[in-house]
């Protein structure tokens, strides 16, 4: 897994780069807040949806292809919850196969599907045309606590680094012939994991004594604020008016 | 006796790990200012601890005197950014924010300093680097000879009197190692460079200082005490010309 993952197409220079990235996050947000309030039933208001994320992704110069496939990867835990309904709901049934299922329920998993889609594709957009730095002086703009966006850096700078580390502890342990294959051998995983946690450990202490010897006092240094250009305004305010148009009138 | 132009005074410095190593056994240390002096030894000679004692991450038993002698901080043991700068071994240990030009400018930042002076230093330090335009790269893409330079601008543009570094070669190819040491040799104030390479610290350094168990084994000029083949020998160092068989033909060369 490489540090792209997290946020590939970030650097990109488009008309969306460029926009304030507190807009992008009230914009994501507020999308987010129309798509789950929407009943599930109002199908064309999800094609609309969906075709604002796919607009949005082909001025961002962002592969639709890369937002759906992210978005993919969280529907099995979504849809998880929901998969049952159909088969418990009661009410109006449907005989698929021979099996009767509530009409109801199965409103309620498309719904839970289409909704976690939309919402997850939403926020890959926004990860993907953000540079992370930006997006967290956002969330900081918009009042996020500075503990939890420190936090968020520190993750987005270690995180890679330290999956590297597990990396080479597990090529190392399968260059000395360790092949797991019975549940007594999975203790060596345990050694490993151990392994790794005190090396994080004292990696922190590094890191922390890195920041103290730069000034660092319990609080992390901030940028200059964001400027919010009259661009910005009108790009929110139109997203946001017809987004809620959508959800209101169209059924 | 110190005086306003000594940069460091360590007396009878002591200290010993959680698991009872005795690192530093009465360590005494004097560097004047403007001084470019190299601590080597061999593995464990104490070398690591004895910057973390000056930098004021280990509290060790002994004197130990950076710059002002005043210290800030809850404990008042760290010399503070402008006094002493320490650049560590790891690179990745010195660069913990999204960005480049984020961790060097945090130091500046920290010293409340305006915005554009910040963006001036920032763009001051990556520039005596060589990383001029690299402020918005995230530091897990860089190479290795990359992110030392980029952890050596993050200290630099703090402006310490005191510029120490921790084996500042280890792990370089020759190009990124010649780049380290031009950089060093820019830098106008005291250097401490805690290092086993010889060939690369005798370009940089005028003094070196032996050390070895946790003591101060030699201590002059590096030419003099390169000469002494007998002395490095002793401590598990080794300078000068060497001959080696090569393998493919008769022949041997020297370097």
């Amino acid at each position: 897994m490489e540090h792209d993952f997290l946020d590939k197409y970030s650097s990109v220079d488009s008309w969306v780069h460029r926009l304030d990235a507190r807009v992008k996050a009230i914009a994501a947000l507020f999308f987010i807040l129309m798509v789950v309030t929407t009943p599930p039933q109002h199908l064309l208001a999800f094609v609309i949806y969906a075709g604002l994320i796919a607009w949005t992704a082909a001025l961002a110069q962002v592969p639709l292809a890369f937002v759906a496939g992210r978005a993919l990867l969280v529907l099995p835990f979504s849809a998880l919850v929901a998969l049952g309904l159909p088969f418990l709901g009661g009410g109006e049934t449907i005989t698929v196969l021979g099996i009767g299922l509530s009409v109801k329920g199965l409103w309620v998993l498309a719904g839970a599907a289409m909704k976690s889609l939309l919402g997850v594709a939403a926020l890959v957009l926004l990860v993907s045309t953000t540079p992370f730095s930006m997006l967290l002086a956002g969330m900081r703009g918009l009042g996020a606590p500075a503990l939890f966006i420190d936090l968020l850096a520190l993750t987005y700078r270690y995180l890679f680094v330290l999956f590297g580390e597990g990396m080479r502890l597990r090529r190392a342990a399968a260059a000395r012939g360790y092949r797991p294959r019975w549940l007594p051998q999975a203790a060596i995983v345990g050694r490993l994991a151990g392994n790794l946690f005190i090396r994080s450990y004292e990696r922190a202490e590094r890191v922390y004594g890195a920041m103290r010897l730069r000034g660092y006092s319990g609080q992390m240094p901030t940028a200059a604020p964001l400027r919010f250009r009259a661009a910005d305004g009108l790009v929110l305010a139109a997203l946001i008016s017809a987004l809620a148009l959508v959800r209101v009138l169209v059924r | 006796m110190s005086t306003p132009s000594t940069a460091i005074d360590v007396s009878s410095l002591r200290y010993r790990y959680h698991d009872g190593t005795e690192a530093l056994r009465g360590l005494s240390l004097r560097v004047e200012h403007g001084e470019s002096v190299c601590l080597a030894g061999p593995n464990g000679a104490g070398k690591s601890t004895l910057l973390l004692c000056l930098a004021g991450l280990l509290k060790a038993e002994g004197g130990v005197r950076v710059g002002s002698g005043k210290g800030v901080g809850p404990d008042l043991r760290i010399p503070g950014p402008a006094a002493f700068g320490l650049v560590f071994q790891d690179p990745e240990d010195q660069l913990f924010c999204p960005t480049v030009g984020e961790d060097v400018a945090f130091g500046p930042r920290n010293e409340k300093l305006q915005e554009g002076e910040v963006a001036r230093r920032v763009a001051e330090s990556l520039s005596a680097v060589g990383l001029s335009g690299f402020e918005t790269r995230s530091a897990h893409h860089l190479s290795g000879g990359e992110k030392r330079r980029a952890a050596i601008a993050a200290v630099l543009a703090c402006r310490p009197a005191i510029l120490a570094l921790d084996e500042p070669w280890a792990n370089l190819d020759a190009r990124a190692s010649r780049a380290v040491t031009g950089i060093l040799d820019g830098f106008g104030g005291t250097l401490l460079v805690a290092s086993q390479d010889l060939y690369h610290a005798a370009e940089v350094c005028e003094r070196l200082v032996i050390l070895d168990g946790g003591t101060i084994a030699a201590d002059g000029r590096v030419k003099d005490l390169l000469a002494d083949a007998a002395l490095l020998e002793a401590h598990g160092l080794e300078f000068g010309a060497r001959c080696i068989p090569c393998p493919h033909n008769s022949h041997s060369f020297a370097i």
